[in-house]
């Protein structure tokens, strides 16, 4: 594909898109979120900024994930009512996307699935105990997320405010974990693995503070 | 594209107790206590909510707010305290600080009479319930580990501080139980059901060298002394310690009482024969028996018919070798006195109607005993005759009892000290 150059619909600054998943960029400069239907661009307005530097990555940030070379090219962030969660998203070098959830300073990285099936929130609460991708998943939490803020190049459509139901799961070994959010049919089902802080490195780990 | 890493700036609030300017370093807390008047703050919605103060005097903590913890080459600050008590005894708290460090996260180190541990969140589950586990009891999870259960109850909070990652009120109660690994390796696995949410936790104990390097503090004084030098404080490593110990000393045990009755049946009996006071006084050949010889042991056994006497006698044991030919192969003595008595309504007895003496003859034939005796009623102490009878018993492949009784009595007493020590220990763990 060839780059995309888009111009904010705001503030007028331009953006180079290259990777074709993207579908939504928060205009750095005045923080617009900007999407595209075809080759019209569009404006779902002001979004809520997020606070930087709080975390061990960042937006923009370049680093090595078991291996694999990534750049981080956005963040969404959703609350669950006592609290919130980010979702990062990952570009890595060989092409292929992925998110990496940061939850209360706990990492794993996922990636969307299939999933025939998939149970219904009303069948889950936590504890509750179900199969999926040939394995036990235990419920550990269920509740309705709002999407508190966003920042990047995003392979999503999303805005400030949008809610949701959701059901997070871990394999009982502690390995897996599994998130379904409730926001189309049929659910968007994410599959991944819970990381060790070592397991990610980046270029600019900072300096101590 | 790569971009440089923003700055770290804390979150600032405003104290809805005092108006004091806060700073909130770690952006999932919940929960802040202002440093100035003390209110709890609950910050986890958009509008503050003051929950209430803590109570006068703090608890003894190590360490302080802000106090720095290295780890991997990370620099971790503590950003939150909590106190914790079991059944309202405020003598024995346990402690627990959140570090806090932007880069690496969060971890917790726990305090309890001196010794340290750390700890993560994990998602391992166990196998079963393991709330309500007794200590001692063992546990499995699903990554295939072995844990025994050091304790579980309720803790109360009782004190809390800085600022937590979720709404902490004092009297909140937690379930808890914690384990050790079957392996004594020193991991721990915690299961934790606060406000009806279970977390699971993983770590390892710490050794004073390792908290002192981290904070720099020379002060923290030495973990308690393990009880059996060498040995782990770990609870699962001194049971299992104590418990080998028990099974190896007990296995002994009864072997030895295996022995001991062997040797007690050892030999065959291969003469009894009663010798009257006339006979033991001229002096007396015994009947003959056969010996198999070969260095073999034979016990000769007295049973003198005496009631508040003695009886002295003289054993000579010979081979018969025919046409009135002797040969004396061993000449022994035994004393033998026997009282008894009532005495302040108590009846008491001194001495034995018994005795027993071993030899070995190395070649087998045939044998007889010559035996002279005297003996005599109450203190006389001199006798030139016999006034009692003697019932002698020869066994020939007798083993030496006191052998196998001393190793059993040994084996007793060790059996005895370990148990008394693994109930001290237990006492004190307790």
């Amino acid at each position: 594909m060839e780059p995309k150059k888009i111009r904010c619909p705001s503030c007028g600054a331009e953006k180079i898109i290259t990777n074709p998943g993207i579908v939504t960029v928060v205009c750095e400069y005045c923080g617009t979120a900007i999407y595209w239907d075809r080759d019209k661009v569009m404006s779902a307005g002001r979004q809520s900024l997020l606070p930087e530097g709080f975390t061990r990555l960042y937006r923009g940030a370049a680093g090595r994930l078991k291996g694999h070379s990534f750049t981080v090219t956005g963040r969404v962030r959703y609350s669950f009512g006592k609290g919130f969660w980010d979702e990062w998203f990952l570009e890595f070098q060989n092409g292929s996307l992925g998110w990496l959830t940061e939850d209360n300073h706990e990492l794993a990285l996922q990636t969307k699935k299939e999933l025939e099936n998939c149970p219904s929130p009303d069948s889950l609460s936590p504890g509750a105990i179900f199969r999926a991708f040939n394995r036990e998943f235990v419920v550990q939490e269920v509740g309705q997320a709002e999407c508190l803020g966003m920042e990047g190049d995003l392979p999503i459509r999303v805005e400030t405010g949008e809610k949701y139901l959701f059901a997070d799961a871990s394999s009982p070994d502690g390995k897996y974990t599994l998130g379904i959010e409730y926001d189309q049919e049929p659910p968007s089902v994410f599959l991944g693995k819970w990381l060790d802080y070592t397991d990610l490195r980046l270029d600019d780990e900072g300096l101590d503070w | 594209m790569a971009r440089k890493r923003p700055a770290y700036k804390p979150k600032q609030i405003k104290c809805k107790g005092c108006g004091a300017a806060l700073s909130v370093k770690d952006e999932h807390s919940e929960f802040v206590v202002c440093e100035y008047c003390g209110s709890q703050l609950d910050i986890s919605e958009a509008e503050q909510r003051v929950l209430g103060k803590n109570p006068p005097g703090k608890p003894d903590f190590t360490f302080e707010i802000g106090e720095s913890w290295r780890q991997k080459g990370a620099r971790f600050e503590c950003i939150g305290r909590m106190a914790f008590v079991e059944d309202g005894d405020l003598t024995d708290m346990t402690l627990l600080y959140l570090f806090y460090s932007p880069r690496m996260g969060s971890m917790w180190i726990g305090e309890y009479q001196g010794t340290y541990s750390m700890t993560r969140p994990c998602h391992v589950m166990p196998l079963g319930s393991g709330l309500g586990k007794k200590r001692g009891e063992t546990l499995d999870t699903w990554d295939r580990r072995k844990w025994v259960c050091e304790g579980s109850g309720v803790y109360e909070l009782y004190y809390v501080d800085g600022a937590l990652p979720w709404v902490a009120i004092r009297g909140d109660k937690v379930e808890y139980a914690e384990f050790a690994a079957e392996d004594g390796s020193g991991h721990i696995y915690e299961i934790e059901r606060i406000k009806g949410e279970i977390e699971y936790g993983t770590g390892k104990r710490l050794d004073t060298r390792t908290v002192r390097a981290a904070t720099g503090r020379k002060d923290i004084e030495d973990q308690p002394r393990p009880l059996i030098k060498g040995a782990s404080v770990d609870a699962a490593v001194q049971r299992g310690w104590y418990t080998r110990t028990m099974i190896i000393v007990g296995v002994c045990f009864v072997f030895n009482a295996l022995f001991a009755i062997w040797t007690w049946t050892a030999g065959t009996n291969v003469l009894k024969q009663y010798v009257g006071p006339k006979e033991l006084t001229q002096g007396f050949f015994s009947d003959p028996f056969r010996l198999k010889g070969n260095n073999s042991a034979v016990r000769i056994r007295f049973d003198a018919k005496i009631d508040n006497a003695w009886m002295s006698v003289e054993a000579m044991l010979v081979k018969d070798e025919g046409d009135d030919r002797k040969l004396l192969v061993h000449k022994e003595y035994a004393n033998i006195e026997y009282y008894e008595g009532v005495e302040g309504g108590e009846v008491w007895t001194e001495g034995s109607r018994h005795e027993a003496i071993m030899v070995r003859v190395p070649d087998p034939g045939t044998y007889r005993v010559f035996l002279r005796a005297v003996s005599a009623k109450g203190n006389t102490p001199d006798s030139e005759r016999a006034m009692h009878g003697l019932l002698i018993t020869v066994t020939d492949g007798a083993q030496p009892r006191i052998w196998a009784v001393s190793a059993m009595i040994l084996c007793g007493l060790m059996l005895l000290l370990t148990f008394k020590l693994y109930m001290n220990w237990k006492a004190d763990d307790d």
